[in-house]
């Protein structure tokens, strides 16, 4: 097998793949995107199934990946857990294990898209070690539709939006990947994974954000290691005004602290109100020199994360930023259930 | 029999098909399963469609149909009569008559209602209802897809002569009262076809009497060997199959029964114990979903004896056949 033949592979953390397999994945996604504007039929997953068990909602990921199997040919089953016969508890008479209902699935399925995060685990990581689980017994791969620690078809999606719109010029470009205020308690895959992939990528990258709400330490280390070998940097900033300075791509978003799991979503929201000053408006995107572009993942909240102007005005790249997903996904999808000749 | 004799039909019971209509169904199966393995399209049920209600949760059922379905150039339809007008209580009667102006058939999945043979006769209303075929994937009474499955792999892995191999149907340990579907309708299918079937259960789990009369009157056709044993350890003498499935008792109440099978917790559970008594190269078998360490131990169900998920694989296979055979036209 080529280095880069990722027929088989899983999709779970962001590193789990390199950057010439994301290069490769991105190639792809430029070309997908071309036979979408094109009308070109491009059936390459004809009569294959991809299953997707949804344990957590969902409006953009369910949309692009259903939308992506029917343009390749083929098509998703979109599975509610709850539905199912099997139980996260692996204990006997809790329900069917997750070993059992990888390989079941597998023989049906072509491969298995899982996301999972915020109410429906019980500890953080315990979304990312279901995940691997799956991983472990399933015979076909495994595609992260976001779980509590990563989220990776978002970030390719990122990383690809920012090639485009910056005309592939990434590195050395200053990302602030800040924290934002809304009452929604917020997970941390995407802020995560848009920081691992951004580093990975040698770009200049920043999370700002007030101290109690540093992200995953595991995630900082790969950040700096990443950053490291790819000759970008990394930094933790806790004033949004100074983190923001010089910053071409903003990146505003809530997310929870490292104790969510341990006191609960009323303590976490007392936290947040603490810091109701942290908003991406009009006013901060004024003020800097280089154009702040606003890129989000979505749902964002209008009026705190960032004031409605920011999220409509030129600079704003969110909806052709969420159309990406399709396009990105579509080459996942046909390179890791597809594969080579 | 008449080559097109299965379009149209319902898949309910498998009391209502003969010898010859199992095995042209099984033959189907394993030319399907072949011809996937060699990426040939197989597109009989283009721009069909199969409506699957789901009464009740389901893993394989769900996936595989509807896998088979997108496979057979189709497409599957999920829904729950939660958000059904079912649920707003539209007639299953009315149901089946819209739905049959709408697809090509119709799978139902629906058991534990307040009484025994109620799923059963919802089954048999929604048929008579619609003109369009009605799939049994598990009521009440029976399982017929599993079994086709599970005989399909019979045929695979115990070889020519697997009409006369000792197939064990063992009842097994579980907290939970379960349906007994899977053994009454394995008692059909090896009484039609000639095999060699042991049902070992404690004391008072016998299945439903309709049941085993039909077995053994279709046995004195077929030759086929129906035995009951309540020693599981008697049974497991000489297996080649043991199959493991925990169900409830037809003679007693549910709550009765929880507190009656504690004392069969040890013995019932298969285990190397069970797999000492049996044939060297004897194979372990399971519909899943597998209560571990309840019906079976761990040790078992991953050891090398177990084919549980090729036998899931072929619920696939055999439903692809049955569906194709059934809402084919032309």
């Amino acid at each position: 097998m080529s280095w880069f033949d990722l027929k088989g592979r899983s999709l779970i953390g962001e590193l789990d793949w390199t950057r010439e397999e994301y290069d490769l994945a991105m190639k792809l996604t430029d070309q997908m995107k071309g036979l979408y504007y094109s009308r070109s039929p491009h059936p390459y997953l004809e009569y294959k199934t991809l299953a997707m068990m949804f344990f957590s909602g969902s409006t953009r990921t369910r949309m692009s990946f259903e939308t992506a199997m029917t343009q390749l040919g083929g098509h998703s089953q979109f599975l509610n857990p709850s539905t199912m016969r099997l139980s996260l508890e692996d204990k006997p008479g809790a329900g069917e294990t997750v070993k059992d209902t990888a390989k079941a699935m597998s023989r049906f399925c072509d491969g298995i898209g899982i996301r999972l995060l915020d109410d429906q685990i019980k500890y953080y990581g315990h979304g990312n070690e279901v995940l691997r689980k799956f991983e472990e017994y399933a015979d076909v791969p495994i595609i992260n539709m976001a779980s509590d620690i990563n989220h990776p078809c978002q970030s390719l999606t990122d990383i690809y939006t920012m090639h485009e719109k910056l005309q592939g010029d990434v590195k050395g470009k200053k990302i602030v990947i800040t924290w934002a205020y809304t009452p929604w308690i917020r997970g941390r895959c995407s802020v995560q994974g848009t920081a691992l992939i951004s580093s990975l990528y040698g770009m200049d990258v920043v999370v700002a954000n007030p101290p109690e709400f540093d992200l995953d330490p595991n995630v900082i280390q790969q950040c700096r290691d990443e950053a490291s070998k790819s000759g970008g940097s990394f930094e933790i900033v806790h004033d949004m005004d100074k983190a923001l300075e010089g910053a071409t791509v903003v990146f505003p978003r809530n997310w929870f602290t490292g104790k969510r799991y341990d006191i609960g979503k009323e303590e976490e929201l007392k936290l947040a109100q603490k810091h109701q000053d942290w908003r991406y408006t009009v006013d901060r995107q004024k003020k800097l020199t280089n154009p702040g572009h606003l890129l989000q993942c979505m749902p964002i909240d209008r009026g705190n994360e960032a004031d409605p102007e920011v999220c409509d005005n030129d600079l704003s790249w969110i909806y052709d930023q969420a159309e990406n997903r399709l396009h990105t996904q579509k080459a996942i999808l046909t390179l890791t259930m597809g594969g080579r000749l | 029999m008449l080559t097109k004799q299965l379009r149209g039909r319902d898949f309910i019971s498998l009391m209502d098909y003969s010898r010859e209509e199992l095995e042209t169904i099984l033959d189907v199966s394993l030319d399907l399963k072949r011809k996937l393995a060699m990426g040939e399209e197989a597109e009989l049920l283009k721009n069909k469609t199969l409506a699957m209600v789901f009464a009740n949760p389901s893993t394989r059922t769900r996936t595989s149909f509807e896998a088979a379905m997108t496979q057979l150039g189709g497409h599957a339809q999920f829904h729950t009569p939660q958000v059904m007008q079912i649920a707003h209580h539209e007639t299953w009667i009315d149901t089946a008559r819209v739905l049959d102006r709408y697809v090509e058939g119709i799978m139902i999945r629906m058991y534990g209602l307040e009484k025994y043979g109620m799923a059963r006769d919802i089954l048999n209303v929604m048929a008579e209802a619609a003109d369009i075929p009605v799939f049994n994937a598990l009521d009440d009474k029976e399982h017929p897809f599993q079994i086709m499955a599970d005989i399909m792999t019979m045929i695979e892995k115990l070889g020519p002569n697997w009409r006369e191999k000792k197939v064990v149907m063992s009842w097994a340990y579980s907290e939970r009262v379960k349906s007994a579907g899977v053994p009454q309708t394995m008692a059909v299918a090896a009484s039609l076809l000639g095999m060699n079937l042991t049902f070992a259960y404690p004391k008072k789990y016998d299945v439903d009497p309709e049941y085993m009369a039909f077995a053994n009157k279709a046995a004195e056709q077929s030759g086929a060997k129906i035995n009951v044993v309540n020693d599981v350890f008697e049974a497991s003498k000489d297996a080649d199959v043991i199959y493991a499935k925990s169900w409830g008792s037809f003679l007693m109440k549910p709550e009765e029964d929880q507190e009656y099978r504690k004392q069969f917790k040890n013995d019932w559970c298969i285990s190397k114990k069970h797999f000492d008594l049996a044939n060297k190269q004897a194979i372990f078998m399971h519909c899943l979903p597998a209560d571990r360490n309840f019906e079976v131990t761990d040790e078992i169900i991953d050891g090398p004896m177990s084919v549980v998920y090729d036998e899931a694989e072929n619920r696939l296979h055999t439903e692809k056949a049955i569906l194709a055979l059934s809402m084919r036209q032309g």
